[in-house]
């Protein structure tokens, strides 16, 4: 070999080492111990990770437009399937009280504001982010999205409108929240042709909180509204034990009948002997 | 005219276009169920619309990588210069050239519809107008892609700027939106100069934001709000546009 090539292949190979020893540098950091201290001048790649987030930063309104490239049906369905994975992904799964509600929140009023329609988003909150494990902190966000989806096509959407009443009452035990949410539902058209439970679920709170009087107006008002001909008997046999069951027992438990305030329509109510006898409530 | 037209199948033919833009919209269909499949509720919603635009994404880029490579090809093997020996007017060439070229890309949105009716056919009228919309949006980014790729020299280049033509255009109707909301007083400010410039393209570009919404697959066409005749108004306008400017290009090259 001549000298020339030997200097030449010893001047690569010390090129080599100088840029693998560079790249480790890089890779490793520059630190020393003074004293049992450590002292930092320089923090290596390695310690640069990647962030893995729970739930992604929430656009604007107008970002999400731009982005969709006028498409916002795919840009909406694309988040939407997002909703549904985000915080579970490269093998991590993420406890949903571990979620930020309040930004999940942001993106389920963003979403909806492009497809109102659609109960995709909507589907995912009421049956997958309502389970929280920290119903206290979390829930409200649920049971606010459920009322404010529903309430865009109320005649349509009842559903949800009943998934807010029940989230409130039993997740939030927020009475107050869960009737405020019952009496949309109860308020709602009466030609629409939905259960009559959803007209009756007042009165279940009602009867819950220990207001009789609310309760037994209550189913009143649903007999005198629907009973001619959308009140089957089987509904009928169950208004009749709900009166004389389950209110009776609460006013004997409580002022007894007798002094129980209620209207006199109320009072005749609880009086009638058998289900059939409840017709004779009917507004004509 | 005829000549020509044959002559852009069977390059489509030779240069695997058919079976690669299949293929590509068989991967986009299979994956875009797939995603379907996973989700709690409304799966064939979340199905047709990735797959509709997955399919509008392979189309557009299909034809425009085809298109601007063929024509610079064409160029550079002396095949325009064979063609045009033949009696056929410069003008008459582009046409055809183009028509060639809207023949090959109705046969593939042809294939795209029926791979939609099949999986997720439930809603003829919006599929129909989605396919009318797509058909009349790939004609005139062909248009665009014969125009550019007929001025530029470099296939890079015009494939580079059909690109951009297609996604300024099609957010053109949210820039013309920002810039309505957003109106800057001071002359000549970044902002000003900016504002005009928008304002300039949203005139000059097309909005192909109007075209093939995946809502209609889904929602079918309102067609008390939706406007359905400017996509047809549009094309009717730009079309022409497109080929008389490569027409008037291409009469003024020297071989």
């Amino acid at each position: 070999m001549k000298p020339s090539a030997k200097k030449s292949g010893n001047l690569t190979t010390a090129i080599l080492l100088f840029l693998l020893t560079a790249q480790f540098l890089v890779w490793n950091g520059v630190s020393f111990y003074k004293k049992d201290v450590k002292k930092t001048y320089f923090s290596g790649i390695r310690d640069i990770k990647p962030e893995l987030e729970i739930v992604p930063n929430v656009p604007s309104k107008e970002i999400l437009k731009a982005i969709s490239f006028g498409d916002e049906q795919l840009t909406f369905r694309y988040n939407g399937y997002m909703m549904q994975f985000i915080g579970d992904t490269f093998g991590r799964v993420t406890p949903l009280k571990d979620y930020n509600y309040e930004k999940l929140y942001r993106w389920w009023l963003l979403l909806d504001d492009i497809d109102s329609e659609s109960n995709l988003i909507t589907y995912v909150v009421g049956y997958y982010w309502s389970a929280t494990q920290n119903p206290e902190r979390d829930i409200p966000y649920v049971v606010n999205f459920l009322e404010q989806h529903a309430d865009k096509h109320p005649s349509e959407k009842w559903w949800w409108y009943s998934q807010a009443a029940y989230n409130a009452k039993f997740k939030m035990h927020d009475s107050e929240r869960a009737l405020e949410i019952a009496k949309k539902l109860a308020d709602l058209p009466k030609d629409l042709d939905i259960p009559i439970w959803t007209r009756q679920l007042q009165a279940f709170f009602y009867e819950d909180k220990g207001e009789y009087k609310q309760a037994c107006d209550i189913i009143l008002n649903v007999i005198q509204d629907f009973g001619d001909d959308k009140i089957s008997q089987g509904e009928m046999n169950f208004m009749y034990s709900f009166i004389q069951e389950r209110l009776r027992t609460m006013i004997n438990k409580g002022p007894g009948l007798d002094n129980a305030d209620i209207s006199p329509e109320c009072r005749a109510m609880m009086e009638v002997q058998k289900a059939q006898d409840l017709k004779k409530f009917y507004k004509k | 005219m005829l000549t020509t037209i044959r002559y852009v199948l069977l390059t489509a033919l030779r240069d695997w276009l058919f079976l690669g833009i299949l293929l590509a919209l068989f991967a986009a269909g299979f994956v875009s169920h797939f995603m379907g499949s996973t989700v709690l509720v409304e799966s064939n919603e979340i199905s047709s619309s990735f797959t509709a635009g997955s399919s509008r994404l392979v189309l557009v880029i299909g034809m425009i990588v085809f298109v601007c490579f063929h024509v610079r090809r064409a160029f550079e093997n002396k095949e325009i210069d064979l063609m045009l020996s033949r009696p056929i007017s410069r003008v008459e060439f582009v046409i055809s050239y183009w028509l060639g070229f809207a023949v090959v890309a109705t046969i593939v949105l042809g294939a795209i519809g029926l791979f939609i009716i099949i999986l997720y056919g439930y809603n003829y009228t919006g599929l129909s107008f989605w396919i009318l919309t797509m058909w009349l949006e790939i004609l005139i980014v062909l248009a665009f892609a014969v125009f550019s790729s007929i001025i530029l020299k470099s296939s890079v280049s015009a494939v580079l700027l059909c690109f951009g033509f297609y996604s300024i255009s099609r957010m053109i109707g949210f820039f013309s939106y920002v810039l309505e909301k957003n109106q800057s007083g001071e002359m000549l400010s970044f902002d000003f100069i900016s504002q005009k410039i928008i304002w300039v393209a949203s005139f000059l570009l097309p909005r192909l934001d109007i075209f093939c919404q995946s809502k209609w697959l889904i929602y079918g066409v309102d067609f008390t709000t939706t406007a359905w005749y400017m996509p047809v108004l549009q094309a009717a306008i730009y079309i022409p546009l497109l080929i008389t400017i490569a027409a008037i290009d291409f009469k003024k090259k020297q071989f």
